[in-house]
């Protein structure tokens, strides 16, 4: 037992084991236990307030830890001077330094460590060609785009080759039109950097496409961490499959012939059913807003629901149901009849039961 | 419809008439009076400034050694006072920004430090008499602080406390103003805290420090109590311009060095505030 | 270090006044402090004499800071809601009493306007030229301020008329720019002794003069206690400064 409590800081990428961080005599973050392997990106998600930022600015040696240990590259950098640690740092206003160039700025990291200028030049001309900046290598940062200052911080913090790059809501500050281009560009700029990266969003789907893994947080502690499918599929607990897919996770009784929910109330055939494997435990229906329609049928197989609200969102009505106390979003197609309460089925194949391993 | 837009015209004066009563003000109360005062200096004035326009006021000043002498010393105590005032600013607006983020405390030494800011000059003078006079609380420490008051260090230091809270108002703006996260960004690239101060924290604070330095210089020239207080010791211009006038009544002459006074605190003014701007510019553009 | 630094300079602000104190409440200081005991006469000898000069002080002070928001408001109203050239120009002209030394604005008053001096109004104009750049400096930001003018917009579309607009959303927008620039103006006033040097009335002086007064006349324990007291006076008032200072800083993250 103490072996597996004792904090593993001795492997290589970012290791955080059982970290704790206050403020005052509020736990931020509790026993957080996180590992980011070399050529790996994980995204730390979760509502705001629920310590992901804490955790990235503890990597970096920026908020003090109350307990447990963060070991990158293999040593114990728990305590260690944040310039000593060797971590790259994209903050979310980006922080570029106004009264330098970009070239200034992506030198900035090897003038602290006193690179030859040789190599320091070469090493700058990369980053700026890494991040297609090398024609605005004089430009000062008031002249730049917000994508633009995006980039020069990431070039700042790569040109250090850092154990671990730590970007805290790399797309915050971006205009929401621009983000979906800027986050394939991201992308793909940090596959091909190749290091160790921790992405703190609280987009969902920033985590999904960014994330070789994601670590979902709530209040402090850590939900679930696995990969973006591993989430997706089998979420460990309603606010997973909410916060990540707006889906929800009804408690379900597997018989031969299907499952039973809502207490007995809806009886599911099990040929309308997928099945998957869960590692949580207990058997349970995930339902996405794709998963059920509105049907004629009066059995058994169908549940009345009371229509909450209505929208319509172009190509679908988009309905808020409550089914015996369970609030849940259904797309129909948008001529569908919708009246004060509906009659919902599955779709054949679009609801899964997730079935613990024997 | 023309006769309704006149009757609002009529109703409804226009906006700078709002401004006519305070621009009266200080049109009779301070642009006139200075206009008087350079004037009276140019021999242009009603008795006993009246000679006629000359320039032979300003030839006295300048030719009189005491006066030459009161020059120099003021316009060292004022910058040497305030280049002072800065360096030991600048940590305490950086103490007191790294506080105002942790949301901790702080407000009695935010009064403290903002307390001499309603003191008299006089009242500071005394506070030298106090501790560094003859018979000062701090003489019996070292014989060197007995009369230390009077001397050249005196009253710098006495000028110091006068710049203080002038300095560190408009200090801890610009330092409130700077991103903590550029400093924390230096930090993660390697750069010990000293060189975190050297090429961020002051390269941006410049414009400011310059700025602040100039309008400090400005009011420690014309601060006349703490050197009335202090006048066995040095003399400094403003002692000058009121020594005119009080013994007498050399208007013409008192007017001179009162232009010269208030000429060497406009210099600093605006040149603080030009090259603050412009170094601003270069700093961040 | 920072931290270091920070209390040394406090305990620089800090020790002329306990000094002083330390001098206000001996018997005899020149046999050093506290030197033949402890005493609070010096304070029950300072004070019959010194309150009468107070009060005036004080009712000089009020009437500056009365004039002066008379004049400041609507002035500071018109730069910041019409700028142009003219309200820049307008900015230099109420700063001149900054740039140019107190006691050369005295000389200028008092060259200009001798006849005003015996009644005290020249003082009391002289305050008003010279507290009114900190008023404006204070007023216009938060008058210019955009969230405050789409507030007065949406009163007035609400059916508000303009003075009501004025009571209810303009005056509560600029409190705590209007309690920094009153408190301000008032200490100001009360210990202003540059301009005050040729055109306050000899005969009825104000605080600082009669301090003046005691440090050339009297002995250090005296003109220690009158010190004390006129600090007592400023202290709660910049107090006030201060916490409608982080009032306001609180209020604008």
């Amino acid at each position: 037992m103490t072996d597996l409590r004792e904090p593993e800081t001795g492997a290589p990428g970012l290791t955080v084991s059982d970290l704790t961080i206050r403020y005052g005599d509020t736990e931020a973050v509790r026993g957080v236990s996180v590992q980011v392997r070399p050529d790996e990106t994980v995204a730390v998600v979760g509502p705001s307030g629920c310590g992901k930022s804490s955790t990235l600015r503890a990597v970096a040696g920026l908020t003090p830890v109350a307990g447990g240990a963060i070991g990158l590259g293999g040593r114990d950098i728990t305590h260690l001077d944040p310039a000593r640690r060797g971590v790259g740092l994209v903050p979310q206003d980006y922080a570029v330094f106004p009264h330098m160039s970009v070239a200034g700025n992506i030198a900035y990291g090897l003038r602290a460590r006193r690179l030859p200028a040789d190599r320091r030049r070469r090493r700058v001309a990369e980053m700026l060609e890494l991040t297609r900046l090398t024609e605005l290598a004089g430009r000062r940062p008031g002249q730049l785009s917000g994508g633009q200052r995006q980039r020069v911080a990431l070039a700042r913090a790569l040109a250090v080759e850092p154990d671990v790059l730590l970007l805290d809501e790399p797309l915050a500050a971006l205009d929401p039109q621009l983000r979906g281009g800027l986050r394939r560009e991201l992308s793909a700029m940090l596959s091909s950097s190749g290091c160790a990266t921790l992405i703190v969003t609280h987009d969902q789907r920033e985590a999904l496409s960014l994330g070789t893994r994601i670590a979902l947080m709530r209040e402090g502690t850590l939900v679930q961490f696995g990969t973006p499918r591993e989430l997706w599929e089998d979420p460990a607990d309603a606010f997973v499959a909410d916060f990540l897919a707006g889906a929800v996770l009804l408690e379900a009784e597997r018989s031969p012939d299907g499952a039973a929910v809502l207490d007995g109330r809806w009886r599911i055939p099990a040929e309308d059913l997928g099945t998957g494997p869960t590692g949580h435990g207990r058997t349970r229906l995930l339902l996405r807003d794709d998963s059920l329609t509105v049907t004629d049928r009066d059995d058994g197989a169908a549940v009345t629901a009371r229509v909450v609200h209505a929208e319509f969102v172009g190509d679908a009505v988009r309905l808020t149901v409550d089914a015996h106390g369970h609030v849940f979003g259904v797309r129909v197609p948008p001529d569908a009849r919708i009246g004060r309460s509906v009659s919902l089925a599955v779709v054949p194949g679009r609801a899964t039961l997730l079935v613990p391993a024997p | 419809m023309a006769p309704g837009t006149a009757r609002v015209r009529l109703r409804t004066p226009p906006p700078w008439t709002a401004a006519l009563p305070a621009l009266a003000v200080i049109g009779l109360f301070s642009a006139y009076p200075v206009a008087v005062l350079v004037g009276n200096s140019l021999g242009l004035g009603s008795a006993p400034a009246d000679g006629g326009p000359t320039l032979e006021h300003y030839a006295d000043a300048l030719a009189s050694a005491s006066v030459r002498e009161s020059l120099a010393a003021s316009a060292l105590v004022a910058g040497v006072a305030v280049l002072a005032t800065l360096v030991i600013a600048v940590p305490v607006v950086l103490h007191q920004a790294r506080q105002d983020r942790a949301g901790a405390g702080g407000a009695s030494t935010d009064a403290l430090l903002t307390l001499p800011i309603a003191l008299p000059g006089i009242i500071i003078g005394f506070f030298a008499i106090v501790l560094n006079g003859r018979t000062g609380l701090l003489a019996p420490l070292w014989e060197g602080f007995a009369g230390l008051a009077y001397t050249l260090p005196g009253l710098l230091v006495a000028y110091v406390y006068f710049s203080l809270p002038r300095v560190l108002g408009p200090l801890r703006a610009a330092a409130a103003g700077l991103p903590h996260s550029l400093t924390e960004s230096a930090r993660t690239l390697g750069a010990s805290k000293a060189r975190v101060l050297a090429t961020v924290t002051l390269p941006l604070l410049l414009p400011a420090l310059i700025e602040t330095g100039g309008t400090a210089a400005a009011i420690a020239l014309g601060g006349y109590g703490t050197v009335a207080t202090l006048s066995e010791g040095i003399r400094l211009l403003p002692l000058d311009v009121a020594n005119a006038l009080t013994t007498g009544y050399r208007l013409a002459a008192s007017s001179t060095l009162a232009v010269l006074l208030a000429a060497m605190a406009v210099a600093a003014l605006v040149l603080g505030r030009g090259l603050g701007r412009l170094v601003g510019r270069a700093v961040a553009s | 270090m920072n931290r270091a630094v920070t209390r040394a300079v406090c305990a620089f602000v800090l020790i002329p006044i306990l000094a002083t104190l330390v001098v206000a409440t001996s018997v005899d200081f020149s046999q050093g402090p506290w030197g033949g005991g402890f005493t609070l006469d010096w304070f029950a000898h300072a004070w019959p004499p010194l309150a009468p000069v107070i009060v005036r002080s004080l009712a000089v002070a009020a009437l500056v800071v009365a004039v002066n928001l008379v004049l400041s408001g609507p002035l500071a109203w018109w730069v910041a809601r019409h700028p142009s050239p003219l309200t820049r120009l307008t900015g230099y002209l109420v700063n001149v009493p900054l740039a140019v030394p107190g006691i050369a604005l005295s000389v200028a008053l008092v060259s200009a306007y001798a006849a005003l001096r015996p009644s005290g109004l020249l003082l009391v104009m002289g305050h008003v030229v010279f507290t009114l750049p900190f008023t404006l400096a204070a007023l216009v930001p938060a008058l210019a301020d955009e969230e405050l003018r789409l507030h007065e917009g949406v009163a007035r579309s609400l059916g508000a008329g303009s003075a009501r607009v004025l009571a209810t959303v303009t005056v509560p927008g600029c409190l705590t720019a209007l309690t920094q620039a009153v408190t301000m103006v008032f200490a100001l006033s009360f210990g202003e002794f540059n301009i005050s040097f040729f055109v306050n009335p000899p005969a009825t002086p104000t605080v600082p003069f009669a301090l003046f007064d005691s440090y050339s006349t009297q002995r250090l324990e005296p003109a220690s206690a009158q010190s004390i007291i006129f600090i007592a006076f400023v202290a709660p008032v910049l107090t006030a400064i201060v916490l409608a200072r982080r009032r306001a800083l609180r209020s604008t993250p």
